[in-house]
């Protein structure tokens, strides 16, 4: 697995390829508290390059978004539309729950959209 | 039957009067339940005959005696579930002689039924209910004052009592008819079992006109491994031989999951049938197959011979094991197995004598016309289409059902791996896994869910199966014919997940094999995963 730290118009995100399982998913974390400053009020995380995600995926994706609502910051996912790991996303019910976009635009539109109210997390998820 | 020549006016009063009550039995077919329907005859039959009670009593052919099922005027009948033996008192002399009776005046000697004497009823007549050539009951009618009913009364009670039971007929046959059916296809397992190493097939049809009787097949996986099938016969048709099959298919499977034998199981079922359906009597063939010792347990208790086709030779066979008394018939029967060393690609065959059974022609005539159907390099949808073909050109007047077992033939690997219980070992896992599946023409659309389901069951090993100190994981994958399985094995003591977000992994298994079984013991776990795949090159 390989991740790298980009920006996506203003928004801080980060661009994973490669394979995501239990033994990858520390790495990620741990570079979402490097890239994500205080300012943020969003990060987009790109799956597009990944091939496989498995239930360890699934809850550093739910972790991510608790962490994240915390600081009132909002967690955008971007999967392409026909990517494999849908499969995975379907099964573990994550769509719907999280904030997922198809491409870098929409993750952008979504991130410039007013940010929700204080005290409760995007789309009403906190963990 | 011509109404006598009576003055016209009286005639054209009871024509008029039958046309009303044809009007309500036609309309009411479609909508009202049975009992509904007999009470509101009863109302219109009271009329048409200015009588002062009127009873529907309906014959149980079980127990040999009529129920009442609706009364007017004497609705205690009904209430109190008046049971008459056929040749008892006024209606079951009715039943038993099926024609009309009179009774001018009733007393003990010619009323059973203490409600009629109560009631005070004086004069009865009644008929017996007859529809398609078929008893079904009696309708009777009583007035509280001295009557003598006529000719005139008799044919007409017997006109109404004809669209009576043509009423009944279609209301209350079509329902049993329907709920045996019903009844019956709840029976049949909604899918057989997927294994590896093993095929089934099995079909049921209906007699002509969709009558059913007791026929059934069965195939399930027991604790051990193993797997039982079954296919039996009780005689007789419709509702109650549908019913005495469900009890018996429920007893084999729980007499069969209780861990008894073929031998004990068939002989426990046998003690069943004698002493809770004395009356009843089935055949059933009942085996238990060993699928890694290929080894197959037979039991015959009455039923008809298993047609067996090895691959070795291609010869279709009955196989004539030793046939015991179909279930119900002896007091105490002692069976014993008989075993059959089965290898990949043997074909067996078992069914019911609806299949073979024909008046037309011998029966060892058409044992051959079976035998000969059966065959171990046919595809086996085929061949029970062949079966169907061949053998049952004329329309069956029995049920019929077939179950076709083959042991695979196009079997690959297993293949097998041993890797450190190390989250870092994930990706190479994955890996080998990847190229078995590309061995095995595993069509890509499936890769991803297989590479999924097996990941979370190697990572559940990691996290919950051992503590630090680390241990090991087994992963095999083998594919028979249609069906591919993967075992993932640890040595650790299994524990629950802790945390937010754990134990998601059995979930998404779920979700994404076709079957899931987890065996944990104190010697691990192990967790197989099945798939249904196409044959080699097939998609």
């Amino acid at each position: 697995m390989n991740v790298r730290s980009e920006m996506i118009g203003d928004v801080a995100a980060l661009r994973v390829d490669g394979e995501i399982d239990m033994s990858s998913t520390q790495q990620i974390e741990t570079l979402v508290g490097e890239v994500v400053t205080n300012q943020e009020h969003a990060l987009i995380l790109d799956l597009s390059g990944v091939t496989y995600l498995d239930s360890a995926g699934v809850r550093m994706l739910y972790q991510l978004d608790a962490r994240l609502a915390v600081h009132q910051q909002r967690l955008i996912v971007i999967v392409p539309t026909g990517a494999t790991i849908l499969r995975t996303l379907q099964a573990a019910g994550v769509i719907g729950s999280l904030i997922l976009a198809s491409t870098d635009d929409a993750a952008m539109l979504i991130a410039q959209a007013p940010p929700p109210e204080a005290g409760r997390g995007p789309n009403g998820t906190t963990g | 039957m011509a109404l006598k020549n009576g003055p016209d006016s009286e005639e054209r009063a009871s024509e008029q009067r039958l046309r009303q009550l044809q009007t309500v039995t036609d309309a009411a077919l479609a909508h009202l339940t049975v009992e509904d329907l007999l009470d509101e005859l009863l109302v219109r039959v009271r009329d048409v005959m200015g009588v002062d009670t009127a009873a529907i009593l309906l014959y149980e052919e079980a127990s040999n005696v009529l129920v009442a099922r609706a009364a007017k005027g004497i609705e205690e009948e009904v209430e109190q579930g008046v049971r008459i033996p056929v040749g008892k008192g006024f209606a079951g002399k009715i039943a038993a002689e099926q024609r009309p009776v009179i009774i001018d005046r009733v007393d003990h000697s010619n009323v059973m039924n203490p409600i009629l004497r109560e009631k005070g009823i004086v004069s009865l007549l009644g008929v017996p209910l007859i529809a398609q050539a078929r008893f079904i009951g009696v309708l009777h009618v009583g007035t509280l004052t001295h009557r003598v009913f006529t000719d005139d009364d008799l044919e007409l009670l017997q006109l109404v009592g004809d669209r009576v039971a043509l009423a009944i007929h279609v209301g209350l046959y079509e329902r049993q008819r329907l709920l045996a059916e019903t009844l019956q296809r709840a029976m049949l397992p909604e899918s057989l079992p997927r294994l590896f190493g093993i095929e089934f097939l099995a079909r049921y049809v209906p007699a002509e006109g969709g009558k059913v009787g007791g026929d059934w097949y069965d195939a399930f996986t027991l604790p051990d491994g193993r797997v039982a099938i079954a296919v039996g016969d009780v005689v007789g048709r419709g509702l109650r031989a549908a019913a005495v099959m469900s009890r018996l298919r429920n007893a084999l499977r729980a007499f069969a999951f209780e861990g008894n034998t073929p031998a004990r199981t068939v002989e426990l079922l046998n003690e069943m049938v004698h002493f809770l359906d004395p009356d009843e009597m089935a055949t059933l063939i009942y085996g238990v197959l060993d699928i890694r010792r290929r080894e197959l347990q037979l039991v015959n208790a009455g039923h008809l011979p298993t047609v067996l086709c090895r691959q070795e030779d291609k010869v279709p066979q009955l196989i004539e094991i030793e046939p015991y008394p179909p279930l119900g018939v002896i007091t105490a029967m002692r069976p014993e197995e008989h075993t059959l060393v089965l290898e990949p690609g043997d074909t067996l065959l078992l069914y019911t004598d609806g299949i073979v059974e024909r008046r037309t022609t011998p029966l060892d005539e058409r044992l051959d016309m079976l035998r000969l159907c059966v065959d171990c390099d046919s595809e086996m949808e085929a061949m029970a289409d062949k079966i169907f073909n061949d053998l049952t050109e004329e329309a069956p007047d029995d049920d019929m059902a077939l179950l076709v077992v083959r042991l695979s033939t196009d079997i690959q690997g297993p293949f097998m791996t041993t890797v450190d219980a190390d989250p870092k070992r994930l990706a190479e896992l994955r890996s080998t896994l990847r190229g078995w599946l590309s061995d095995f023409g595993v069509p890509a659309e499936r890769v991803f869910d297989i590479l999924v389901a097996v990941g979370e069951a190697c990572a559940n090993a990691i996290e919950h199966a051992y503590g630090p100190a680390g241990g090991s994981i087994e992963l095999s994958l083998a594919r028979s014919d249609h069906y591919l399985e993967a075992t993932i094995r640890d040595s650790g003591q299994w524990r629950e997940p802790r945390g937010m977000h754990r134990g998601r992994g059995l979930g998404m298994m779920r979700r994404l094999a076709q079957t899931v079984e987890v065996a944990r013991g104190p010697d691990g776990t192990e967790i197989r995963l099945g798939w249904t795949v196409g044959p080699r090159g097939a998609p």
